[in-house]
């Protein structure tokens, strides 16, 4: 170029200073980018895009880099983590001091809830197949978490000893009073009715994905909080897997329902589980028909992983009831390249 | 004649580079200054209290909501009552089934409108 330019009369200073002004501002045109995640492959839903920025409830705006776990595995069409059992620990002995006792733990009388009919409630499809986790000092239950806010209740997953990966709505929206960001998050790891195995923890802080934020835009609603302990080295974690096509896959959707109560009455505390396939993989979606209700937002929609590791991972974080062109489905924000970029950049915050 | 042009040519494409560049931003962040989503739906707002027979508030109960016919997205989150027992919901205009426990109330919301549903949680 600078020949050329040369040929057409122009100085060879100018021209010179032309051609650095030129790549000067064309370098400058591009935003600062994290390293582009190792994966070169590229297929629907886990392509090389980077996570979008990133936002702190403490007010950081963060464009995060590529971190990789240590624990990452190479599967043959993407990658994951796989999450670990934890210790078991429990925090709380069924019958301590301000625990119920053993026989309080049992399951709620559900005959009359399982099968009741369930006019207008669509995001139960069909007849209702949850079940109720009794077990929930059991892995992979005790790494699902319910979560209270100021937003509300929703369901969680513990994906590191003090990270919770969840849905980005339970953590900022707008339900009444403007956008807002939770306060006041606490954690149930494995709650049972009124038996808290693990106690409960606070928040550092909570953190979305921009577009979510901006505009609530559903393709990136996911989020994470990091805790004020580290309960998930007792409860273990969930894994987190990338793949490409997980249609047909036999998958189970775990959460904390408020139509359900406990033994004394109260609402969206005990554990429950539904199983089925997904129907349908969109770029950020997956589409299941797991009976679900509201509670059950951000729950982990997860996978027995038994060809790289015997081990249980999410494929995505259960978000919205059915709507728009597949009215009989649920949905939940799908664990792409770029999600699991987000989680693990999330997991190494402090 | 002949450089003149490719001196206007480069002038140009150095003007159309730089109005790119600073046109570039992070995703939002001309938003995110103002702290304001941009979601424009119409919307209204539902709201009401969760008590016992006996008019006795109840915290801590989640309110659920679903989309008659499924016509509007809605969180599968759950609205919890306050110490007073209050709620608020604000969504999209459309028909709606709002739930305590298995309690189930409908409500034809309007954009700009409010509505309450109060529930009695025996």
């Amino acid at each position: 170029m600078l020949q050329a330019l040369i040929r057409h009369g122009i100085r060879p200073f100018r021209a010179f200073g032309l051609c650095l002004l030129l790549i000067a501002t064309v370098v400058g045109s591009r935003p600062a980018r994290a390293q582009p995640p190792a994966s070169s492959a590229s297929p629907q839903g886990h392509g090389p895009e980077a996570p979008p920025l990133l936002i702190f409830s403490d007010g950081r705006r963060v464009r995060p880099i590529k971190v990789v776990p240590h624990d990452e595995i190479a599967t043959s069409d993407g990658v994951m983590t796989p999450g670990s059992a934890g210790t078991g620990t429990l925090i709380h002995i069924p019958g301590s001091p301000d625990q119920p006792p053993v026989e309080d733990i049992a399951p709620a009388d559900v005959s009359k809830m399982d099968g009741q009919d369930q006019v207008g409630i669509t995001a139960v499809i069909g007849t209702d197949s949850r079940t109720q986790v009794t077990t929930t000092t059991q892995y992979p239950y005790r790494a699902v978490v319910r979560i209270t806010s100021t937003i509300g209740l929703c369901t969680g997953s513990m994906i590191s000893a003090n990270t919770v990966a969840t849905a980005g709505h339970c953590l900022y929206g707008d339900y009444g009073a403007g956008p807002v960001w939770a306060t006041n998050i606490r954690v149930y790891p494995g709650q049972s009715g009124s038996y808290q195995p693990y106690g409960s923890c606070g928040a550092k802080w909570a953190a979305v994905a921009s577009p979510w934020q901006q505009s609530f835009n559903k393709d990136y609603d996911y989020g994470a909080i990091k805790l004020d302990c580290s309960i998930g080295s007792n409860t273990g974690t969930l894994g987190l897997r990338v793949a490409s096509n997980p249609v047909g896959w036999t998958t189970s959707l775990l959460g904390y329902p408020g139509d359900k109560a406990d033994q004394t009455g109260s609402k969206g505390t005990t554990q429950w589980i539904d199983t089925n396939t997904i129907s349908k993989a969109l770029t950020n979606q997956l589409l299941y028909p797991h009976d679900m209700i509201s509670g059950q937002s951000g729950g982990p929609v997860y996978y027995r992983e038994s060809s790289v590791c015997s081990c249980y991972a999410a494929v995505a974080i259960n978000t919205w009831n059915p709507y728009g062109t597949d009215p009989n489905l649920n949905r939940g924000t799908r664990i792409t390249q770029s999600v699991y970029d987000a989680m693990q950049f999330w997991i190494s915050s402090n | 004649m002949q450089s003149s042009s490719v001196r206007w040519v480069i002038v140009v494409l150095i003007g159309a580079l730089s109005l790119i560049g600073c046109g570039t931003q992070e995703p939002g962040t001309r938003a995110a200054s103002s702290g304001q989503p941009t979601a424009t739906t119409a919307t209204g707002l539902v709201q009401g209290r969760v008590t016992t027979a006996a008019g006795v508030p109840i915290a801590e109960v989640p309110v659920g909501a679903q989309s008659v016919g499924n016509t509007q997205p809605v969180p599968a989150l759950g609205r919890l009552t306050d110490q007073e027992g209050r709620y608020t919901w604000q969504l999209p205009a459309g028909n709606y089934v709002l739930m305590v426990g298995t309690i189930t109330k409908t409500v034809d919301l309007q954009a700009g409108q409010t509505v309450t549903l109060d529930f009695v949680d025996p």
